[in-house]
């Protein structure tokens, strides 16, 4: 079974938010990276990012922790309307 | 404006009572700052309340029994009206429910959660809740796979385990430490630093020179610290920052 990262990805973050039915997730694909840009309510951002990037690098490590077929690698964007 | 002081909010209230002489149903009580532990003596904040005298009329003067009755019964209701109004940011609302029923729901949604993201990881396992006492709550993961749950040193299931308290926290449940468990891995590593120390100690000794060991997870650190905190010849402390923070051996 291969892993399904938007539904890994909204299965971790939506308890952790206060606004689940805002989260949308877009996919990019680079030739290094399947890029997903994780979006959420404005007000949600600094939930899912916590105390100097906290919860963000922990929810990382758990979608990059996936096996992936082939050289490119799993990148998670937090989009947090900052460019 | 009355405001006093106290290492935590009841007992803030208490020295305001103490000092008006009055009772609780007599006050009118607002908490103002409510206290922090802080760390180590930093951030350290002591609590606040300001606290009135409510003017109630005197319309009658105790005289019989049934009198004193009449202004027990005036008390009571003056008790549950005296308003007690909290300042608070809407976290700290949430107040840490240590009430046993809540606890049980919230580990059973948080179990949900965590079978949840491990079925995503594309990995058959069932869990098991034990609570350990009343701070530690311990889940269990049997699997075939459980390197893939563990990750490279115990990565996946150290991310999944700060995971599970991050959720607690949301759910309102603080000061609760979660430990995920699989294949018995967690006594394995224990067992492995404990040789790890000791083989690092004989080397600092050898050497005489300050080692670094690897970063690891603060409950990993903890246990390097235990196993050498009797040794004669070094002694241990922890530099760098989370979540790089690394335990350095040095002879004494």
């Amino acid at each position: 079974m291969t892993t399904n990262f938007d539904k890994l990805i909204k299965t971790i973050v939506k308890p952790l938010v206060e606004y689940p039915d805002d989260i949308t997730i877009q996919h990019n694909e680079t030739d290094r990276f399947y890029e997903y840009h994780l979006k959420t309510n404005p007000k949600d951002v600094g939930r899912i990012i916590g105390k100097k990037g906290h919860i963000a690098q922990t929810i990382r490590t758990i979608v990059y922790s996936v096996r992936v077929n082939g050289s490119k690698r799993v990148r998670l964007i937090i989009e947090d309307g900052q460019k | 404006m009355n405001t006093f002081t106290g290492k935590n909010v009841d007992e803030a209230i208490q020295n305001a009572l103490n000092k008006l002489a009055i009772e609780k149903n007599q006050a009118n009580i607002k908490v103002i700052q409510t206290e922090k532990k802080g760390f180590l003596g930093f951030g350290k904040r002591d609590a606040i309340v300001e606290v009135t005298v409510i003017q109630e009329p005197e319309t009658k003067t105790p005289k019989s029994a049934a009198d004193d009755q009449d202004i027990n019964t005036k008390a009571s209701n003056a008790a549950k009206s005296a308003s007690i109004e909290f300042t608070k940011s809407k976290d700290e609302e949430a107040e840490p429910e240590n009430d046993a029923e809540d606890t049980k729901q919230a580990v059973t949604n948080l179990q949900n959660y965590l079978d949840a993201i491990v079925t995503q990881l594309s990995i058959h396992a069932t869990s098991e809740v034990v609570f350990k006492n009343s701070k530690t709550i311990k889940i269990n993961f049997d699997t075939k796979e459980e390197g893939l749950l563990i990750g490279k040193h115990g990565l996946t299931i150290n991310a999944l385990q700060t995971l599970a308290e991050i959720y607690l926290n949301r759910l309102g449940i603080y000061h609760v430490v979660v430990e995920l468990d699989t294949a018995n891995y967690r006594q394995r590593r224990l067992d492995i630093l404990e040789k790890l120390a000791e083989k690092t100690a004989r080397d600092v000794v050898a050497e005489g020179k300050p080692v670094y060991l690897d970063p690891m997870p603060s409950f990993e650190r903890k246990k390097i610290h235990k196993t050498l905190e009797n040794h004669q010849h070094v002694r241990t402390y922890s530099a760098g920052r989370e979540p790089y923070r690394a335990v350095v051996v040095v002879p004494k």
